[in-house]
């Protein structure tokens, strides 16, 4: 045994007492005169304790409540692995680790980093090195000085023709390079360098291909001396504004170790001469970056890049955004879709088309939009009785009666109340009086339609369910009398708009509510308000939501009064005011820090003028696609009723050339296209609702920054629940090919914006999350892994979406491209390409939606009502035919005819119709439609059934005329008719079931559609649709 | 006989009427109760389990007191734990005489540590009100916080020392097993071959402990 270990036997007899007396004052006095001696026993005693302590605290463990085992010290014993000594000589290296017992998890991936990041120092060194060997072959230092190589003679020739050409950048595409820079960035893909010629002494604006919006002032550039440069300047453009380009270009989201949510990334070079310029520092860039998703933590970072080529995003500043004015004739101040909703209705009185001026002088009035040719006068409104309470201020009830043309109340009418773009309806009946009131209205711009069904006088109006309703839009038509300022109010411009009345373009507009009362939006698009905060699509975008909130008019005012503040301190006075969503929704508008319009800062000209001819473009691109979608689809209906004349046309041929019998299947033929045409349309009704999503153009979401240096920027934030609780996924990016030293592994989280690089050891790249239950897991849930190499020559790509909550390790498998394909394969990933400027196709397809439905509308209407009249034609032919018929009938059996015994016998008795109707909605429900008198409380519900049975018998019983040609014809049957009790309890698609006589099916069709609107079946606790189907007997005797 | 009663916890209690156990509540266990005195006995003698499974009865209470005092269900757990350990130790020395309750004292224990942890994260403007409560000092409990320090770390060594290593010490140090035994079980040629391992493990282990307690050295 070696000395030093004859040393600690006798430390550990001496501390455990197995030393004689003498034996330990000996040891004891060679302690005094030993230091280090002394220093062993300590320390020996110590490690003994320790021992001591870790079993007992393994017993404590194994034996309390709820606690882990310690591996190795509980009182079970695990079969020994080698090892021995050489482990021991591990301690002292994790001694260091095992330091901070409470940041363990942390310092051991700080651990791992640091030895990971130096194996990657390693493999970067080798790809610099492989590198620059490549750009020695090229024989040019970077890929910018070559591009501008090529450019002077393009610019000599462009510099001529100044702001123009500049909105047309050109786009250069280098070609197939293995390696490429930009602005000390190594990227992946080739990036797409737009330039821009800028001559510094005018300045100009320039509008990057994907929408980025750069504002060069004059004298913006100086040289390496800080002189102001005064050639032209050549402005490199590098936009990176979605997902597939970030990574494609490798765009890390990192701040040193932190990751970033990205809302966009640029990069700009200003150049002369070949030369790289710098930004003056006094007259800075103005940067806009378009946005779908504004979130108010964004802040403009910095780039820094190190030698390998990978990026870094530094010092994050705020950002500040100027208020553009714009000229009001620019600007959209109405309710959204009130312009599809005037749209739909047209034509209107001598307007086939839509133009500016009747959509505002509609809005203006808010009069009565008819959609068909039945006469508004037929229905007329009181007008006193309209508004119970001031329309300023959050109406909710609106009130009304309905009158017939000669003054006379009309009882019984059906009036619906329904939201614009809402599913919410709300159903009254008009009383004797004629009058319905709705309380509780949700303010918004909606339509009131009073179905005439149930009117009794209308001997004149034929049976149509489509067409015997008008929907006025709900809105004022009263004179507003009151100004909006009050006299002493502070605001810049001190005069009061004055108020004008209504131009009388509307004779008999019906009075209703408008949420902000149109004529102070009239008001505020006056000259005297286009230097304030008013004129900018910033208040635009307000005012949209304004325009759907209960207390509009109340806000709206807050900032009218607030003129002269900034736009945030009184969107914060609004979000004051409101709670949920909205409160939310205003909140985050003040967060947008806006001031108010800045005349003096040096970017408004031009910001103006930008903006100005965007909207402009904007608004024209959308009224040209309108025009030119409404003529072709008036062309397609146009062409489908041509072919539905002849269809008809064809029809009444063959049906003119057959017998009798098959006139009655041809009767039933046709009902029944009909009934399913109108089916049809309630189908589609509902969608004639415009909904409009908030384009991008229209609103203000933008994140903008004044810029002082060029390269590369960044709009990020930082993303706070991704360091939290981290849950890890391994992801195996193994390839058969072993070169693995350019590889990068990147974890993209394309809800947020995220590209986060990820360290590869062994082949294993491991990627956080928070966890489960965390705030931002569920962002984390469709996260993509992509693995990005290049081999020499070949670059190789792999991409994965995983959920990291159900898998733990995921393999890449490896797919071989074409360099130039990169970016396009990234971009048909979900979410990767986030093309934000979208909003004039997102309208597009908006309008396309509402006037398709508009045109199918019209198109089945025009269908009904050629069927209709061919059935009225094939009705007349038959009743001709069966007359001569009958006739000859009579002729032959003349004796049996006896007039005088002529006595009409109806009997009614509801029947199960399943057995005979296969097209039921519902026949049996848990609660039939009742009559309406049947509704007291002194009847249960099977008393009020077999009333409801009564009462329609009896009603028909009353109702019915028979015919004078079927008394004169002595016909006796049966007539089956079949009707559907709809979910506000009308009476609809009445049809001939069985049919006796044309006469008396007409007859019957209209004694069971006069049947009192029912109280609608119920199943499941919803009002559903019940069809029945009644016989209807006759017995002339 | 037994008397059971409803507390708000929804926990059974019950009093028994042995004297000894007098008013204490003990948590409904299958165990049959242990007196101090057995609970010492049981520990001197190394029997661990019982002991620590009625003493952690004690738990949610402490728990609650050290919720009051600022502290979380973590640091509840780890003083707790430390506190048994501590406790455990002293009983464990020959020389120490039980003055109060069992569970008094392991009460004062952990109001001592709790203490501690409060000063550590500078709270000390917290009051400790623990009922009926030991108020145990420094001294009183022959606490050396500089010792407390290197002992934990040592522990955090030796979770990855080798297996053997731990083997032996646990068997030789804890069980106190002799090294006959020892050879047997774990294998060793010779009970000498044993001995020279223990010494090697012990010679390396105490080489760290004399590091850790000189921070010169230990940047060499």
């Amino acid at each position: 045994m070696r000395t030093e270990l004859n040393k600690i036997e006798e430390i550990e007899n001496y501390l455990n007492g197995n030393l004689t007396k003498t034996e330990v004052a000996a040891f004891e006095k060679n302690m005094l005169n030993d230091i280090d001696l002394k220093e062993q026993v300590a320390a020996q005693k110590l490690v003994q304790q320790a021992i001591l302590r870790k079993s007992i605290r393994a017993d404590v463990m194994k034996f309390g409540a709820g606690a882990t085992i310690i591996n190795g010290w509980s009182s079970k014993w695990y079969i020994a692995l080698g090892g021995g000594l050489a482990v021991l000589a591990i301690i002292i290296g994790s001694y260091l680790l095992l330091n901070y017992p409470k940041s363990d998890l942390i310092v051991a991936e700080y651990g791992q980093r640091k030895q990971l990041s130096l194996q990657d120092k390693e493999s970067v060194n080798n790809y610099v090195a492989q590198e620059s060997t490549l750009n020695y072959t090229d024989k040019s230092p970077s890929n910018n000085a070559r591009l501008n190589e090529t450019n002077p003679v393009k610019d000599s020739e462009n510099s001529k023709e100044s702001k123009d050409s500049t909105r047309n950048p050109k786009v250069d595409k280098t070609s197939n390079r293995k390696e490429s820079f930009i602005g000390g960035l190594k990227t992946w893909a080739t990036p797409v360098v737009q330039h821009f010629e800028v001559s510094p002494e005018q300045g100009t604006t320039f509008e990057g291909k994907d929408g980025s919006l750069i504002i060069v002032p004059k004298d913006a550039f100086i040289d390496e001396k800080g002189n102001i440069i005064t050639s032209t300047v050549t402005v490199e453009v590098v936009e990176a504004l979605n997902m597939a380009e970030m990574v494609g270009y490798n765009l890390v989201t990192m701040n040193n170790d932190q990751p970033l949510s990205s809302g966009g990334m640029i990069y700009i070079q200003p150049k002369s001469n070949g030369k790289d310029v710098k930004i003056n520092p006094e007259r800075p860039l103005y940067i806009e970056i378009p946005t779908d998703n504004y979130n108010p933590d964004m802040m403009a970072w910095e780039s820094e890049t190190n030698e390998a080529g990978d990026i870094n995003w530094k010092n994050p500043k705020p950002l500040k955004k100027y208020l553009t004015k714009i000229d009001f004739a620019n600007l959209d101040f109405l309710p959204e879709g009130f312009d599809q909703a005037v749209a739909s209705g047209m034509p209107y009185k001598n307007h086939t088309e839509t133009t500016d001026e009747l959509i505002d002088s509609l809005y203006y009035n808010c009069g009565i939009i008819s959609t068909n040719e039945i006469a508004p006068a037929e229905i007329q409104m009181k007008n006193s009785d309209m508004r119970e309470t001031s329309p300023f201020y959050g109406v909710n009830t609106i009130k009304g009666r309905v009158v017939d043309s000669s003054g006379q109340p009309i009882e019984g009418v059906s009036v619906t109340i329904s939201k614009m773009g809402k599913v919410q309806k709300k159903i009254k009946l008009t009383d004797k009086k004629g009058d319905y009131a709705f309380r509780f209205v949700t303010p918004g711009v909606g339509m009131i339609l009073f179905d005439k069904e149930n009117i009794q006088n209308r001997d004149s109006i034929e049976y149509n369910p489509t067409s015997t309703s008008i929907n006025p839009i709900v809105g004022f038509t009263q004179e507003i009398t009151t100004t909006l300022y009050k006299p002493g109010e502070k605001i810049k411009n001190k005069k009061a708009p004055e108020v004008t009345s209504i131009p009388s373009t509307i004779e008999t507009a019906p009075e209703g509510i408008c949420y902000i009362n149109p004529q102070s939006i009239k008001a505020i698009k006056s000259s005297k308000f286009a230097n304030t905060f008013l004129a900018t699509k910033e208040f635009e975008q307000r005012l949209r939501i304004l325009h759907t909130m209960p207390n509009a008019q109340e806000l709206f005012e807050i900032y009218i009064y607030n003129l002269s503040q900034d736009l945030w301190v009184t969107d914060q006075k609004v979000s004051d005011r409101l709670t949920g969503n909205d409160k939310t929704r205003f909140r985050n508008f003040a967060k947008e820090k806006l001031t108010n319009v800045e005349n003096d800062c040096i970017y408004q000209k031009q910001l103006s003028e930008f903006y100005n001819s965007k909207k402009a473009e904007y608004n024209k691109a959308l009224k040209e696609f309108q025009a030119q979608y409404s003529s072709t689809v008036i062309a397609e209906l146009e062409k489908e009723q041509l072919q539905l004349s002849a269809l008809i046309s064809n029809y009444n041929n063959l049906l003119s050339e057959s017998k009798s019998k098959t006139f009655k299947a041809g009767i039933k033929s046709s009902f029944n296209n009909n009934l399913i045409s109108s089916q049809d349309i309630a189908q589609t009704n509902p969608a004639t609702n415009p909904v409009f999503t908030n384009s991008v153009i229209n609103s203000s979401n933008s994140y903008a920054t004044v810029w002082y240096t060029p390269g590369w920027m960044n709009i990020d934030s930082y993303i706070k629940t991704l360091s939290i609780n981290p849950k890890t996924t391994e992801i195996n990016c193994e390839d058969k090919t072993p070169n693995n030293e350019n590889t990068k592994i990147y974890q993209c989280i394309n809800t947020l914006k995220t590209v986060i690089p990820l360290y590869i050891a062994n082949n294993i790249a491991r990627a956080k999350f928070p966890g489960k239950l965390s705030k931002g897991s569920k962002q984390m849930k469709n996260t993509y892994c992509i693995g990005i190499k290049k081999d020499g020559m070949t670059t190789k790509l792999a991409y994965q979406k995983y959920n990291p909550y159900k898998v733990d390790a995921i393999k890449l498998e490896w797919e071989t491209i074409d360099n130039n394909q990169l970016i396009r394969k990234l971009k048909d990933l979900p979410g990767f390409n986030s093309n934000i400027i979208k909003d004039l196709k997102t309208q597009e397809k908006v309008i396309k939606r509402q006037l398709k439905v508009n045109r199918q509308r019209k198109a089945l209407t025009n269908e009904i009502n050629t069927k209709r009249t061919e059935v009225d034609n094939l009705r007349r032919d038959i009743e001709i035919e069966n007359t001569f018929i009958k006739s000859l009938q009579r002729v032959i059996n003349s004796c049996k005819t006896d007039e005088e015994n002529l006595n009409v016998n109806i009997v009614t008795t509801p029947i199960n119709s399943d057995e005979i109707d296969n097209t039921v909605l519902y026949t049996d429900v848990e609660k039939q439609p009742f009559y309406p008198m049947c509704l007291s409380s002194e009847y249960d519900i099977k008393q009020a059934a077999s009333c409801s049975y009564q009462k329609i018998q009896s009603f028909i019983k009353d109702g019915l005329i028979i015919p004078q040609s079927i008394i004169d014809q002595e016909i006796s049957g049966k007539v089956l008719v079949s009707y559907t009790v709809s979910t506000l309890g009308f009476i609809e698609d009445v049809i001939i079931y069985k049919s006796l006589h044309p006469d008396i099916d007409q007859e019957a069709i209209r004694v069971v559609s006069l049947i009192p609107r029912m109280k609608p079946g119920v199943q499941n606790g919803e009002a559903v649709k019940v069809r029945y189907t009644l016989p209807i007997s006759v017995n002339i005797k | 006989m037994q008397i059971i009663k409803f507390n708000i916890n929804n926990s059974y209690t019950f009093v028994n009427r042995n004297p000894s156990f007098t008013d204490k509540k003990y948590c409904l266990t299958n165990l049959p109760k242990m007196s101090d005195k057995e609970i010492i006995k049981a520990i001197r003698k190394g029997y661990n389990e019982k002991p620590i499974k009625q003493l952690y009865l004690e738990y949610p209470k402490v728990k609650a007191l050290i919720l009051k005092s600022g502290g979380t269900a973590l640091i509840a757990q780890e003083i707790f734990n430390d506190s048994l350990v501590l406790l455990i130790e002293k009983i464990q020395n020959p020389s120490f005489e039980l003055t109060s309750k069992l569970t008094t004292y392991l009460y004062g224990v952990n109001r001592f540590l709790m203490k501690n942890e409060l000063r550590k994260q500078q709270k000390h403007n917290h009051t400790l009100e623990w009922n009926d409560t030991l108020t145990l000092n420094q001294e009183e409990l022959d606490y050396d916080f500089e010792k407390e320090k290197q002992l934990t770390r040592l522990e955090k060594v030796l979770d990855v020392i080798s297996e053997k290593c731990k083997q032996i010490f646990r068997l030789f140090y804890y069980q106190k097993e002799n090294m006959k035994f020892i050879a047997e079980k774990l294998g060793f040629s010779s009970e000498s071959s044993a001995k020279t391992q223990k010494y090697k493990c012990i010679e390396k282990a105490s080489k760290i402990a004399m590091e850790m307690s000189h921070p010169k050295l230990q940047k060499n």
